[in-house]
């Protein structure tokens, strides 16, 4: 049984014309202590998607339909209080997208770390004991995370942004969560801090055995940490598998464009941009949502929407799943 | 720039508030062409602040539509005016003019005074008189009242002119002459004797009622009365221009009268012009000020940053309105020294939010690379930094603008306004101090004040409808 | 920059407040020619006063003239019209920053008393009295009120609750005043009850024995306090809820909630705390700012305070006492401000360290 297990999510934005459609169907499957890079351009609905996971739905979300199968249990069937109480930080943390704006100005980042702490056990010890108690976790978990011990009497505005990064993750480890989201962890971040991070969380998928949702909008970067590679377009996936297969031989051309698109050190080929815009998503375009980006587009692509291709690669028996009608045996 | 300020307009139109604020303002605007025409520019000390320009009418009533919800007819405020004769007679006394004034008389109370005034006499030889009677519904006929102009003085020579600026006013109600006269009327036709200095206060009861043989006092006599009065003189060129009689009502016009009998409704209009006209001049020279120090400081830098900086501060923490009391009551109530001393202390306010935006905006890529390029700073203020911020300005100006009307409405609440410029908050003022609130004249005091409300709440309207463009959380600063 | 040079730069520029109120003060009664004016009125009184009660005692005109003389040029000098104002002026000013107050010529205390230090001193205190009533209700009103409307931002109530503040934002106080005693005045009549008196502050005269006093006294406070409450409650709730509503969509406040806090916890420890350092802000200035308005709300009810002090000093143009309350206004704003700069920062770490 996967640890999570996605099934035709969906979560939408009310606006005044028609509703952003910010995720709109996704599925996809993650195994225990493995890690899931989900890629797109911005917009694509990355932060949307791990919102819609978290429960975290903003005031104007409409449309929050799907199955969410957290280890064995149907989370979006939990009535919000018994999610909170339940799931939220316990089963599965985030960080969150820009970290400078996560911590709380005027409150000491240790406390904000020990905070899911505190209140997960209110009320089972002394004050002072849960106080020592929270204390020595977030000296612990700091320690994993490399952050020096007096950071604990800081506030944010007196970390530098790595620093905060750290805070932040060290927060979502607080409960022991099995599942973690990160919202774009680096991008925030200079290169060689950015290296740092990436070692740091390799490591604590290493020791911790943590399950990892990986968010990014470089493919590359995406590769280095994850197991599997799930590429998002408009709301959608329009290409998930093996990090190796998806770096090597991505079949969907929305993919190989996203490939070609990352400056790379080795060669002296210039960085291919992806003509045109990502599509409005209160008006996406019919058939598959690529197409009019889509240099190999033919008159089907507009007409229906793709199903998902699975392609045996022989590396791995899962293979590709891809959604897109180049693959279509019995094309035309 | 156009750009801008056409966004932020475009933004305020598309809002409910915004369009209710901007209709209200071109009602205003409106009302205040009105006033500036209708009115002479010295409206204050020629007519509003001169009693003799309202000794005709009522004092203390309330507008004449609140007689609707009235059980009994109250009378009518009507004013009888003839600059022609009704009927010139030749007789064996002279010529004798006559001026009949048709009054249907069908009120159940009556009037709270008769006056009685002539203008522009001119005579040659002997002076000419007037007499005022009154023809009863009952057939009985009155004789009120008997004049004679004055005689000529040692030296003057005909034409003889008397009465041209200021009327002869007489308030019959109150004439002891009058009362002799209609004493003896009751006498005669009723037999009724009443002394007439008893009848002083009763007079216009009798005139317009018959004696009520029970109770004392007097029934009011409901019917067609005929007011005639007849000018003799013994010259055919002799001329009166203006006959005039009031009926004093105990109602009076739209809005009603205040204690010296002004008309309320016309201080009220011309308390528009005058309340835009302190809201915007404030506004637009505290803004104007406001920004051009604020770009200065925020752009230069530095000392003259540093001291623009530290002067805003000190002026915008200082308290208000002792200060401006204080000053006002110090150099004189005028108008302008009011406005002058709310720019002053307005405009710091303005510089300190309008240097951080520069700030902001100084360090966007447009402005560097237009620094890198070689613009004159005078130039990048000009051309990019002001353009960026018009919108949020304009804003400020309209947000500051109630409350400059407002602190001028207080300062003439407090009698310190300039006289010679009545505003809605003397009317209050003048309202209050008189004592109209204790004795439940609303008439008086509550108009100013919704007023004074209206108009600061359509600028309040009009800034919430540019909510967005203010709001720095949903601005997004332009490149 | 150090806690303490920020406290100084504006502890300083507060100094600079109350010294630039004090200069505008005597520039403008100096050079007006007002002061002069003045003091030159009040000495030709006691000068005529004088003349009378010598014409009875001596008979040669000479003499009394001779004398009077003399006597005009003492008073002179002692009301120090014979030094210019610029040498005066300043020197009156000296003794108000030391509080030495002087006398008043012809406001007095209740006692008698003509010092303006116990003028203050009887005043204040009803001034205080009632601002900070209204204040206070005004504060819990629209806190309990403003973080209501936060969570449902939008919502019909807090549609008319904005439209509502709008108005109020129009609409001042002293007349809302007004109109009150109208109402009251109109109840009276129609009903025959007198539900709150239209002004002053006890009954007279005043009922004998303490509870009845106090009450009396809160029978005559209670329609200043509730115009003032119905005015400011409006605009207060307004900001407390715009500050909450946006304080509560930052990101922290998401992570607090993903961090399964429950909602209480969240609204205290997250929005709360943070919106606070400004709604103490705007309570305090708003405190502040009333003492000044008091002039106005005081006027209306008659309410025997500072405000009305002041308003009664510029009618009898009583220059010494307008000038010490002058100083008295600005220094209790001052000192409000500058405690206010003061519990910034102490409530926000922020401030603290930049
Ligand atoms: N609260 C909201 N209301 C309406 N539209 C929203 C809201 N939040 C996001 N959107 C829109 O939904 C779409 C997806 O946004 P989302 O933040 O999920 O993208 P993303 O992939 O995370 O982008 P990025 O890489 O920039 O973070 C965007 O078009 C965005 O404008
Ligand atoms: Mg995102």
């Amino acid at each position: 049984m996967s640890l999570l297990d996605v099934r035709d999510l969906h979560m939408h934005y009310a606006t005044q014309g028609d509703p952003v459609r910010a995720v709109d169907g996704i599925s996809f499957q993650l195994e225990k202590g493995q890690a899931l890079g989900i890629v797109g351009e911005s917009g694509s609905g990355k932060t949307s998607l791990s919102l819609a996971l978290m429960r975290l739905l903003p005031s104007n979300a409409t449309g929050y339909r799907g199955q969410v199968v957290l280890e064995g249990e149907d989370i979006v069937a939990l009535r919000d209080e018994e999610f909170r109480r339940l799931v939220r930080w316990r089963k599965m943390s985030m960080v969150f997208q820009g970290a400078m704006n996560s911590l709380n100005p005027v409150l000491k980042v240790g406390h904000q770390v020990a905070e899911p702490f505190l209140e997960e056990n209110k009320g089972q010890k002394g004050k002072k004991n849960l106080r020592k108690e929270a204390k020595e976790r977030v000296l612990e978990l700091f320690d994993l995370v490399r952050l020096p011990r007096e950071a604990v009497d800081r506030y944010p505005h007196e970390l530098s942004g790595g620093m905060k990064q750290r805070v932040m993750i060290a927060m979502s480890l607080v409960l022991d969560p099995s599942l973690v989201i990160l919202d774009e962890p680096t991008s925030a971040l200079d290169v060689s801090i950015q290296a740092q991070m990436m070692n740091l969380l390799k490591d604590l998928k290493r020791d911790l055995g943590i399950s990892f949702i990986f968010i990014t909008h470089d493919i590359a970067l995406a590769s280095d940490i994850c197991d599997r590679i799930a590429v998002m377009y408009a709301g959608e996936i329009v290409e998930i598998g093996n990090a190796e297969d998806m770096l090597l031989r991505p079949q969907h051309p929305y993919t190989q464009k996203l490939l070609n698109s990352i400056p790379r050190l080795e060669s002296n080929e210039a960085p291919q941009f992806i003509p045109g815009a990502p599509p409005d998503l209160t008006d996406p375009p019919t058939g598959c949502r690529f197409h009019p980006r889509c240099p190999f587009a033919f008159e089907r692509c507009d007409r229906e929407s793709p199903p998902v291709f699975t392609i045996q690669m022989g590396t791995n028996e899962e293979g590709l799943m891809t959604r897109c009608w180049l693959l279509d045996k019995e094309k035309r | 720039m156009r750009g801008g300020l056409q966004t932020a307009l475009t933004e305020l139109l598309s809002s409910t508030t915004g369009k209710v604020g901007v209709t209200f303002f071109l009602v205003m605007l409106l009302i205040s062409l009105y006033a500036i025409i209708t009115n002479p520019l010295d409206f204050g000390t020629r007519l509003w602040n001169n009693p003799a320009a309202w000794a005709d009418n009522p004092k203390n009533v309330p507008p004449a539509w609140t007689g609707i919800f009235e059980g009994s007819r109250r009378v009518n405020h009507t004013v009888f005016e003839a600059s022609e004769p009704t009927e010139v007679r030749n007789t064996t006394r002279g010529i004798e003019s006559v001026y009949t004034f048709n009054v249907d008389y069908t009120f159940d109370e009556a009037p709270t005074f008769t006056s009685f005034s002539i203008q522009n006499v001119t005579y040659h030889g002997s002076p000419p008189s007037t007499s005022v009677s009154v023809m009863r519904p009952d057939g009985r006929s009155l004789s009120l009242y008997r004049f004679v102009v004055p005689a000529p003085r040692n030296g003057e020579t005909p034409p003889i002119l008397r009465y041209q600026q200021t009327p002869f006013r007489v308030h019959l109600s109150g004439e002891p002459s009058v009362a002799v006269n209609v004493a003896q009327f009751l006498q005669d036709e009723f037999q009724v004797n009443i002394s007439s200095s008893r009848l002083v206060g009763d007079i216009d009861e009798a005139v317009f009622g018959i004696p009520d043989t029970q109770g004392g006092g007097f029934q009011p006599l409901k019917g067609e009365y005929q007011i005639v009065v007849v000018a003799r003189s013994q010259n055919e060129r002799d001329s009166i221009e203006g006959v005039k009689f009031v009926l004093g009502g105990s109602q009076f016009g739209m809005m009603g009268t205040d204690s010296t009998g002004r008309d309320l409704a016309r201080g009220l209009i011309f308390g528009f012009p005058v309340a835009l006209a302190i809201g915007l001049i404030t506004a637009v020279m505290a803004t104007v000020i406001g920004t051009t120090m604020g770009i200065i400081s925020g752009y230069t830098g530095g000392k003259t940053d540093i001291l623009i900086q530290r002067f805003s501060d000190v002026l915008s923490n200082i308290p208000l309105l002792p200060i401006l009391l204080f000053l006002a009551f110090i150099l004189g109530q005028k108008l302008w020294i009011v406005i002058a001393i709310l720019i002053v202390f307005g405009w710091p306010g303005m510089a300190i939010v309008i240097r951080s935006m520069v700030l902001q905006i100084r360090s966007g890529q447009l402005v560097e690379a237009s620094i890198s390029l070689g613009a004159s700073r005078w130039r990048i203020m000009l051309r990019h930094i002001f353009p960026q911020m018009a919108p949020f300005v304009f804003a400020q100006m309209i947000f500051f603008t109630p409350a400059a009307i407002l602190a001028e409405a207080g300062l003439s609440f407090l009698g310190l306004g300039d006289p010679s410029i009545p505003t809605w908050g003397q009317i209050l003022d003048q309202g209050f101090r008189t004592g109209a609130v204790y004795v439940g004249y609303w008439w008086w005091v509550m108009p100013p004040g919704i007023l004074i409300v209206l108009t600061a709440l359509t600028f309040v309207l009009i800034a919430l409808g540019m909510e967005r463009v203010v709001d720095p959380r949903l601005r997004t600063v332009r490149q | 920059m150090s806690i303490a040079k920020t406290l100084a730069i504006r502890g300083l520029t507060l100094v600079g407040v109350l010294f630039a109120v004090l200069v505008m003060v005597v520039v403008s009664l100096g050079w007006t020619g007002f002061s002069d004016r003045m003091l030159t009125a009040i000495v030709n009184e006691e000068v005529r006063g004088l003349r009378q009660g010598l014409a009875q005692t001596i008979r040669d005109v000479d003499e009394i003239e001779q004398a009077i003389q003399e006597q005009r040029q003492e008073l002179e000098a002692s009301y120090g019209l014979d030094r210019p104002w610029l040498v005066r002026l300043p020197q009156m000013i000296w003794r108000v920053i030391r509080l030495d107050l002087g006398e008043a010529r012809t406001l007095k205390t209740a006692e008698g008393s003509s010092s303006i230090t116990s003028l203050i001193g009887e005043r204040l205190p009803r001034t205080m009295l009632l601002v900070t009533t209204a204040s206070a209700i005004t504060a819990v009103f629209g806190l309990f009120l403003g973080v209501k409307l936060a969570t449902r931002v939008g919502s019909r109530s807090d549609r008319i609750a904005s439209l509502f503040a709008a108005t109020s934002n129009a609409l001042p106080a002293w007349w809302a005043g007004i109109l009150m005693i109208l109402l009251t005045y109109v109840i009276l009549s129609t009903f025959g009850v007198r539900v709150f008196p239209p002004g002053g502050m006890y009954s007279a005269p005043p009922p004998e024995g303490g509870l009845a006093r106090l009450l009396d006294l809160l029978w005559h406070a209670a329609l200043p306090v509730i115009t003032m409450v119905l005015i400011s409650a409006g605009s207060w709730t307004y900001v407390v809820r715009t500050m909450v509503m946006n304080t509560a969509q930052e990101d922290f406040v998401t992570v607090a909630r993903a961090k399964g806090l429950p909602e209480g916890t969240v609204m205290r420890n997250h929005i709360l705390r943070v919106a606070a350092p400004p709604i103490l802000t705007g309570l305090i200035l708003g405190l502040a700012s009333s003492v000044g308005g008091a002039i106005l709300t005081e006027t209306v009810f008659n309410w025997p305070g500072m405000g009305r002090l002041y308003y009664d000093a510029i009618l009898s143009a009583d220059e010494t006492v307008v000038v010490a309350l002058t100083f008295m206004f600005t220094l209790i704003y001052v000192t409000a401000r500058f405690i206010l700069e003061v519990l910034y920062i102490v409530v926000d770490p922020r401030v603290r360290y930049s």
